[in-house]
């Protein structure tokens, strides 16, 4: 009953790399320096969260149709 | 919610029109109806395009809170609340894990509620009834936080008479629901959501240049928060809420992906292309919705400072009052963002009370109660459990009226939703997921969230352990035993053979 279809493992290697520049982990902490009223590691966080979103959009729009489907 | 914002006849009037083009839409979508069935009541004879799918989507998943319960935790924490921009995202990435799979499912094995799939992926009627049951449970608890911020909403409005329009404003609105809702089912539902959606990205787009006329730059605002005692709400968060924020992201992720109305709206997509296209299109609308509710916050914390507690939901209904209170265009521009306000707390609600009609009918009435109950029988039995839910919700809504704690049973339905994720995101790829080792891993997954949840446990804070939800630490040992159980399983079978 499950759907079968090639795996791309790769995917989540990518939305795990993405996770993790999304996070601002890596940032210095107390740092209160702006840009546009956004503070420069919310802009990095952005930055990340536009890339997941344009990734997932083309994954999405690339998805394989399956021979016979619909 | 909004503190006394003080509405003319002007307004209540275009509230009004708005409402009822709401009913017209109710109305013309029983004209459309094709056949006397379920899956026209309840999927819309599976036909939704582009436009209509993205809408519905976007008005459905972007409830109330994400206005004023966005605004009001960015003015708690800070920028830091950039969080609620990645978990929306979080739910359309979680859909790539079985969305495009399930829909194809659902139109070769013809499924209407979300059970169906269970049932025909495991063949297990515990399952089914239990992932209707949690899911009816977590949907039950949505529509009532929706009622209630629905009150609260005429309650801010109305000032002195504030009690009486609380009790008026959920009756009233609730029923309204209920007529479109009942009237024309998923197809009416979606239409009106084409309208709230419509008004809700307007509304977004309204109030942030609203902000920027009234009170300068987003820089000028950021600048008075570094100035003062919340500067820390600017620096990058502390790592304890760092570990929140990968709680949260998975939580509501998996959840919201989860919600039964939103996998029926996949069903009903009219084919998997423009299925793909309207999820690759919600990806983009965190920026436009979450984002511009955390400026809004962040425009609170500089120009309404001060604010403590249960309060800071207030945020951003005190700012709109400034807002009102110094031009006509102000008012008029508050009043299409109350509208804003009230499309997304009702495009909410109508969603979540016709998933539980057609789970309640389907799922239970159907399978358990009445076997040989036609279809036109069975749409009408779901007619009638929309209005004794809704009914009973409304009045829990006016009993509950002044119990704040809501965001707290708000995270306990994602803690319960994620345990379905096995049998949906694992299942559907994986054929070697047995129907025990999922039942167990399902059982246990539910039993360590909600003890977590509500047990005397000293290391519980906040609702969380280790900054983590409860409903993480049961998905994780569920999903270990759904899939180390059916590899076992399959050895032992293997070897018995």
């Amino acid at each position: 009953m499950a759907a079968h279809r090639k795996p791309r493992r790769w995917i989540i290697v990518v939305y795990l790399a993405l996770l993790a520049l999304v996070i601002p982990w890596y940032w210095p902490a107390g740092d209160t320096r702006t840009a546009y009223g956004l503070p420069l590691w919310a802009i990095a966080t952005l930055a990340a969260l536009l890339l997941t979103s344009a990734f997932t959009s083309w994954v999405f729009l690339s998805w394989p149709e399956d021979a016979g489907d619909e | 919610m909004s503190d006394l914002l003080p509405f003319g006849p002007g307004a209540w009037a275009f509230i009004a029109l708005y409402l009822a083009l709401l009913l017209l839409l109710g109305w013309a979508g029983r004209a459309a109806r094709k056949e006397d069935t379920l899956q026209d009541f309840y999927l819309g004879g599976r036909g939704f395009g582009f436009f209509v799918l993205l809408l519905t989507l976007y008005a459905t998943q972007y409830s109330g809170n994400t206005i004023f319960g966005v605004a009001g935790a960015t003015y708690r924490f800070g920028f830091g609340w950039l969080i609620s921009v990645h978990y929306m995202l979080a739910i359309i990435v979680f859909y790539l894990a079985f969305a495009p799979q399930l829909h194809k499912l659902s139109r070769d094995r013809g499924y209407i509620t979300p059970a169906d799939y269970l049932q025909d992926r495991f063949e297990s009627k515990a399952i089914s009834l239990i992932g209707s049951v949690v899911m009816i449970v977590a949907l039950n608890n949505y529509l009532l936080a929706q009622l209630m911020t629905l009150g609260r909403a005429m309650q801010g409005l109305a000032g002195p008479l504030g009690d009486e329009a609380y009790n008026y404003g959920v009756i009233g609105l609730a029923l309204i629901m209920l007529i479109y809702g009942t009237l024309g089912g998923l197809r009416a539902i979606a239409w009106t959501d084409v309208v709230q959606g419509g008004v809700l990205l307007v509304g977004f787009f309204v109030l942030l240049v609203l902000l920027i006329d009234q009170f300068g730059p987003l820089s000028a605002a950021t600048a008075r928060v570094v100035a003062s005692p919340d500067a820390f709400k600017v620096a990058r968060p502390e790592p304890a809420m760092l570990r929140e924020w990968v709680s949260y992201v998975i939580v509501i992720g998996v959840g919201g992906a989860l919600y039964p109305h939103a996998i029926q709206r996949i069903y009903a997509a009219r084919s998997r292309r423009t299925l793909n296209l309207s999820l690759a299109s919600m990806t983009f609308l965190p920026f436009v919705t979450a984002l511009v509710a955390v400026i809004a916050g962040i425009y609170a914390l500089a120009y309404v400072p001060g604010l403590e507690g249960a309060a800071t939901d207030q945020a951003l209904a005190r700012l709109l009052r400034i807002v009102q209170e110094n031009s006509q265009l102000g008012y008029a521009v508050v009043v299409l963002i109350f509208s804003a306000l009230l499309a997304a707390l009702m495009s909410t609600a109508d969603s979540a009370m016709l998933s539980i009609s057609s789970m309640f009918t389907k799922d239970i009435y159907a399978v358990h109660l009445n076997p040989n109950a036609s279809e036109s029988e069975l749409t009408m039995i779901g007619k009638r459990c929309s209005w004794v839910v809704v009914g009973a919700l409304v009045v829990l809504a006016i009993v509950l009226k002044e119990e704040t704690s809501l965001i707290g049973l708000i995270d306990r339905k994602f803690d319960i939703l994620v345990q379905l994720a096995p049998a949906f995101m694992l299942g559907i790829h994986a054929p070697f997921l047995r129907k025990v080792p999922v039942l167990v891993g399902l059982v246990a997954g539910l039993i360590i969230a909600l003890g977590l949840a509500f047990g005397p446990f000293d290391f519980v804070v906040a609702g969380k352990v280790w900054g983590l939800h409860p409903g993480l630490y049961g998905l994780a040992v569920n999903a270990t035993i759904a899939v180390a159980g059916s590899r076992w399983v399959a050895r032992r079978s293997q070897i018995l053979a």
